[in-house]
């Protein structure tokens, strides 16, 4: 594989893996602000405060998992693409 | 410029066509990441970056020509933008041309086609690329007697901008420009960039996080692409009128390169240019040329009715009137 080949392509995996990071951190962050809302509401019902609480914290860790989870798998495969492009035979274009 | 048609190269310009395309929006965020994406300017052959040693500009070009000729492209484009292919005879084969090969065949000017991160500002590619052409000129196998310079949309900005940081540098090329052709170049700015400006303004000011989102979004175009929203040519540390009057600054900071012939061509969207949509859109990108400095004389300036954005560095009749107006420069 050319140089120049190998730089883009690391270029496109990194490329992608700070878009899909930047995606999990901004959309995560409005979830749990819109979800916020709903809970705030719920809370105020004294019938309803201690279950509401309880699902908050349920939805939140799953909600925070879910976002940990894709920037991970995100992380993988950017290591891994450089892992591997590092070992491919490279030559100089020209 | 030739290009092949086999599948390999296909392939490759299919790649440097996204490349190109990501680098308009996002070129400057590659480039400040150092983002193995992010274009390097440099002069283009064969879909390769040009090394500029004399022995491969003449391996490149085996009979140079003291007459040099500069294709520069414009926002998310390349080299290959200028390919096309002319009207020809029925029993012909279909064979690609560009206005380089064509005034190379015509006028025996030598053709180089840039290649450039079109994300970055148009000062900072200015910059670079006023140096590189001095370094083609020390380079080229024989003395650069003339040169020829032709900017399709932004590439337009950035010629302007190269010129001017050349002669504040005292860079001899610049004096030796005599033509320069500007095709749908946004010279004061472009409607659709005022307009994701202002779109993104009000979405971030929202007060809904999903809309402050998109306005995100949307403001995390280019510095090139903001640039167009004036057609900014200059960095704004330059700016000594501060940011108030930024609209109208470059007119007076940065005057047309005094002893070469400036021509604008410019297109519109429908056959007649008085149209609402002609009237409204321009070219579909860029607004008809209004010369409202004064700056090119009327007769160097040419409407191609119906002749789009893109098609304006594409088109035969295009070429026709930069001929037409080359040969009449050189005759003076």
């Amino acid at each position: 594989m050319e140089r120049q080949t190998a730089r883009q392509v690391q270029g496109a995996v990194d490329l992608l893996h700070d878009a899909t990071t930047t995606a999990a951190n901004t959309i995560g962050a409005i979830q749990v602000e819109t979800a916020d809302l709903t809970y705030t509401i719920l809370k105020q019902i004294p019938v309803v405060t201690g279950p509401a609480a309880a699902i908050e914290r349920f939805h939140l860790s799953i909600t925070r998992g879910v976002y940990v989870s894709v920037r991970g798998v995100s992380t993988v495969v950017a290591l891994a693409t450089a892992f591997v492009l590092a070992r491919l035979p490279q030559s100089e274009q020209e | 410029m030739a290009h092949g048609s086999t599948d390999s190269s296909k392939t490759s310009n299919w790649a440097a066509w996204s490349i190109s395309l990501v680098n308009g929006f996002w070129g400057d965020y590659l480039h400040d990441h150092g983002n193995g994406l992010a274009v390097e300017m440099a002069l283009y052959a064969h879909n390769r970056p040009l090394t500029l040693t004399a022995e491969r500009l003449v391996a490149l070009h085996p009979q140079p020509s003291p007459k040099l000729c500069i294709l520069v492209h414009g926002l998310s484009c390349n080299e290959h933008l200028w390919s096309f292919v002319p009207p020809q005879e029925a029993d012909s084969q279909p064979e690609q041309v560009d206005y380089g090969t064509l005034l190379q065949a015509e006028f025996g000017c030598t053709p180089f086609y840039l290649r450039y991160n079109t994300g970055l500002s148009v000062a900072e590619n200015g910059k670079s690329l006023a140096i590189l052409l001095q370094t083609l000129c020390d380079c080229y196998p024989i003395k650069v007697e003339e040169m020829v310079l032709i900017g399709h949309s932004m590439g337009g900005l950035v010629l302007r901008s190269a010129c001017h940081y050349a002669r504040q540098h005292h860079e001899s090329w610049a004096k030796r420009v005599t033509d320069i052709f500007y095709l749908g170049t946004p010279h004061d700015g472009a409607d659709l960039e005022r307009v994701a400006y202002s779109a993104a303004g009000a979405l971030q000011a929202a007060p809904n996080s999903i809309t402050r989102l998109v306005g995100k979004a949307l403001n995390s175009r280019s510095r090139g692409i903001k640039n167009l929203r004036y057609g900014t040519l200059l960095e704004p540390d330059v700016i000594d009128e501060g940011w108030d009057d930024l609209a109208h600054h470059h007119h007076r900071a940065v005057p047309w390169l005094p002893h070469a012939r400036h021509y604008l061509v410019g297109g519109t969207l429908n056959g007649n240019p008085a149209h609402i949509a002609s009237v409204l859109f321009g070219d579909g990108l860029v607004a008809v040329p209004n010369n409202v400095n004064k700056a090119v004389p009327v007769e160097h300036i040419r409407l191609f009715p119906g002749i789009r954005h893109i098609q304006l560095a594409q088109r035969w009749e295009v070429y026709e009137q930069i001929a037409a107006w080359y040969r009449q420069g050189e005759s003076k």
